[in-house]
């Protein structure tokens, strides 16, 4: 799509309801751990007629303002598990370079319909096991490569929560794809890590969706760089998205603290189904462009 | 967990105040912007920033308020390798710089 150089005047009360409308988006990203530019993205182009390049960067903007908002709840609840971010951001930035260069090489299409296949075996995988965690102590003894336990407590019955994270090597390479997906589509990263984390590492949910929502500023950061480098950013809209998400990421700290783990993995599960079904329209050009 | 209290205590008030201090200028811009009756501005480059600031230009503040919010998960890793250095936690303080230097190249690549 090409940036047709034309700008459009926002009114202030168009601005005001996108601010509202990126809330959802803010706050969705806050309590499943996603970047929200896949709800961002086609509210901006579908709803506003943004043009596609400004709809990015202004959603790049909106995906740091969501994980900045949440995290400083989460950090402060000991939710976000700071060194496993680190870790995973590792090879989610190598992921999304590698991802980046070769998507030039690739049909989108396909690409598409394999990520939606993708999420939805990852909801069922995340429907059908429960939740599995071992404490640092168990996760010592059997040695890795680094230690990445952590704890928490619970925002809904202030229980706290030590756990030892497993398979890192594992997750080293699942997280190399979640960043190669979002490099090759623009999308899908922490719909990747959550599952990743949860499943295969066994972190407990709340802390896998909140470092993952941590870890998803770093990602968006490169882009956002770049975007502001070449001018591609439109100060009033990137503003109107920041305040929305930010007071949309509020909002899903609060929820989040409410519900148990259990919920969320349901949630989570139906997101990953609605996301796998909007690829398969975006596969065959129906749903917002790429 | 050695240090998650020492990690917590220097990466929370630096994404608190990136926040906060983005959050206030881009409300400012926007407020301004408003006043003026102007809705419409591309971001001010990097180095006309003080100059249009100085002169109440909204989107200057605007952008001010972007360059915070973007700096501020850079911030919190360079944070977060601070901590690392004074514990003298060898393997993070090499998966923080990775990180740092796997940002840097996606932005060169990027920006090539």
């Amino acid at each position: 799509m090409s940036y047709s150089g034309h700008r459009r005047t926002m009114e202030p009360l168009v601005l005001l309801l996108i601010a509202l409308l990126c809330m959802s988006a803010g706050a969705i990203g806050a309590l499943m751990g996603i970047g929200g530019g896949l709800i961002i993205i086609p509210l901006l182009t579908l709803g506003f007629g943004v043009p596609m390049q400004e709809a990015i960067g202004a959603s790049l903007i909106g995906v740091i303002a969501t994980s900045t908002g949440a995290a400083t709840k989460y950090v402060k609840q000991g939710l976000t598990n700071v060194r496993l971010a680190l870790f995973l951001e590792m090879s989610t930035t190598i992921g999304s370079i590698v991802g980046a260069l070769i998507a030039v090489y690739t049909d989108q299409t396909l690409l598409f319909l394999l990520f939606s296949m993708l999420l939805v075996y990852a909801g069922c995988t995340m429907l059908r096991r429960t939740e599995v965690i071992f404490s640092p102590e168990q996760v010592a003894a059997e040695g890795q490569m680094v230690d990445l336990s952590c704890q928490y407590v619970d925002p809904k019955n202030n229980c706290q929560v030590s756990y030892g994270v497993k398979g890192l090597k594992k997750g080293l390479a699942y997280s190399s794809v979640a960043g190669m997906l979002s490099g090759l589509l623009g999308v899908g990263g922490g719909l990747i890590k959550v599952p990743v984390m949860n499943v295969c590492m066994c972190v407990p949910l709340k802390a896998a969706t909140a470092t993952s929502n941590f870890m998803i500023g770093v990602t968006a950061l490169t882009g956002a760089i770049i975007f502001y480098g070449h001018g591609l950013l439109d100060a009033y809209l990137c503003g109107a998205v920041a305040l929305g998400t930010f007071g949309g990421a509020y909002v899903g700290t609060m929820v989040m603290a409410r519900y148990s783990a259990s919920d969320l993995r349901k949630w989570f599960s139906i997101l990953l189904f609605i996301v796998a079904v909007t690829m398969v329209l975006k596969a065959f050009g129906l749903w917002g462009g790429a | 967990m050695p240090s998650q209290s020492a990690l917590c205590g220097v990466v929370q008030p630096i994404l608190r105040w990136g926040m906060i201090l983005s959050l206030a200028l881009m409300l400012f811009g926007l407020a301004l912007g408003i006043v003026a009756g102007v809705q419409e501005a591309s971001v001010v480059p990097l180095e006309r920033i003080p100059s249009q600031v100085l002169e109440l230009d909204p989107a200057a503040f605007l952008t001010l308020g972007i360059v915070m919010l973007i700096a501020t998960p850079l911030a919190r890793v360079v944070g977060a390798l601070c901590v690392f250095l004074r514990e003298r936690d060898r393997k993070f303080v090499l998966v923080s710089l990775a990180v740092l230097f796997s940002v840097a190249l996606a932005v060169l690549l990027g920006a090539a």
